[in-house]
């Protein structure tokens, strides 16, 4: 019929069962960023049947989609960045979750971005929240290319993506934590270590590599090597 | 009227049929959906809804009051054509009827299917709700007081 009805037609399938789905996903998250610089594997089971938007299939893992079906809901927003930003991905989100999609993405609470894609001065427009109100600073969720922790950063990188080395200590942390992100540049993580000082102001980071995910909340101390 | 104009009264039309039909009804039709294959876009779930109406049937909107409903949506890849998504949207807790209403809303959009179904199914449940819709206006209309001394607030 005509393609205003078929749209929905379009639409990727979600999680087989969203309950239980929904559920393991965000414990993996909270485990995340309750202990940053630990790396969590989402459960493959959970994700099964999950068809990320066929229009984003390359340049978002089904971490990042897993991400977008648990944490969105009709109460909050979500940014799409650069490449993200397309119909079948603000479709994919809006029919599964009822979140709103934010015309300009640094105005939102969540936002998605490929590492090439976020650039340091977008870091500084989004919104850290206020010094009344931190909870407000928005969540950046960040597709990257590599994503190890020590124990696993065996293999040497292929130089063609910058890797670095991020030594995190503060809560959560017993000692230290190092990870190797693969992706984001110097200069963006320069920016991150700059806005420490604004404490309890701050974007919080997550992080998503295919199906695995870290994150970095603004309460952790990042140290390049 | 444009095409898509058209073509959303008519599944306006179909999908009213399919919410109002009766779980007896719409459930001997049902085997038909057995030779085909249908995708879960959102599997039956039961929530609630506020229903809105406007006083007086013409006038400002109220919260009328909340209702449960239960939806789902399916997709169905036909076996020439592109894909159709079919809803379900019905009053009350029903995961398994409002199944059997969004895959024949699916099939009821593939055109090879079309008139089959409308004579089959469609016409069959129309029918028999306007039956019933007439059987309880009669029932209704033999309690009917007429008062003759006063006048009608209503201008009719």
């Amino acid at each position: 019929m005509s393609a205003v009805l078929s749209s929905l037609a379009d639409v990727p399938a979600g999680f087989a069962s969203p309950a239980q789905a929904s559920q393991s996903v965000f414990r993996s998250v909270l485990d995340a960023v309750s202990r940053p610089g630990r790396v969590m594997q989402l459960d493959a089971q959970m994700l099964a049947g999950m068809v990320a938007p066929v229009a984003l299939q390359g340049r978002v893992g089904r971490a990042m989609a897993a991400l977008w079906l648990t944490l969105l809901d009709a109460e909050t927003t979500l940014g799409l960045g650069g490449a993200l930003a397309t119909p079948q991905a603000a479709a994919f989100c809006r029919f599964h979750t009822g979140v709103r999609v934010a015309a300009n993405p640094l105005d939102a609470a969540f936002v998605a971005w490929r590492h090439e894609e976020l650039m340091p001065s977008f870091w500084e427009q989004t919104n850290p929240g206020t010094d009344e109100q931190p909870q407000t600073g928005s969540t950046l969720m960040v597709e990257v290319a590599t994503l190890a922790t020590e124990r696993e950063a065996h293999a040497p990188s292929d130089g063609a993506v910058p890797t670095h080395a991020l030594r995190l200590r503060g809560p959560g942390i017993e000692h230290e934590h190092r990870l190797h992100i693969g992706g984001p540049t110097r200069a963006l993580w320069e920016r991150r270590i700059a806005q420490q000082r604004d404490l309890p102001c701050g974007l919080d980071l997550i992080l998503c590599c295919g199906e695995r995910i870290a994150a970095i909340p603004r309460s952790t101390r990042v140290v390049l090597d | 009227m444009t095409d898509i104009a058209k073509v959303t009264l008519e599944r306006q039309r179909w999908l009213a049929v399919l919410a109002h039909a009766e779980r007896g009804a719409i459930e001997q039709h049902a085997a038909l959906l057995a030779e085909y294959s249908f995708e879960w876009l959102r599997a039956p779930e039961i929530g609630l809804t506020m229903v809105r109406a406007r006083i007086g049937g013409e006038g400002d909107r109220f919260n009328l009051g909340e209702a449960t409903v239960t939806r789902c949506a399916v997709r169905h890849q036909p076996a020439r054509g592109a894909a159709t998504a079919g809803i379900g949207y019905l009053l009350g807790r029903d995961p398994a009827r409002c199944a059997w209403v969004a895959r024949f809303d699916a099939l009821l959009q593939v055109a090879a299917l079309h008139e089959l179904l409308e004579r089959e199914v469609i016409e069959p449940l129309r029918a028999a709700t306007a039956r019933k819709r007439a059987q309880q206006r009669a029932h209704t209309a033999t309690s009917s007081v007429r008062f003759y001394a006063l006048q009608s607030e209503l201008a009719t």
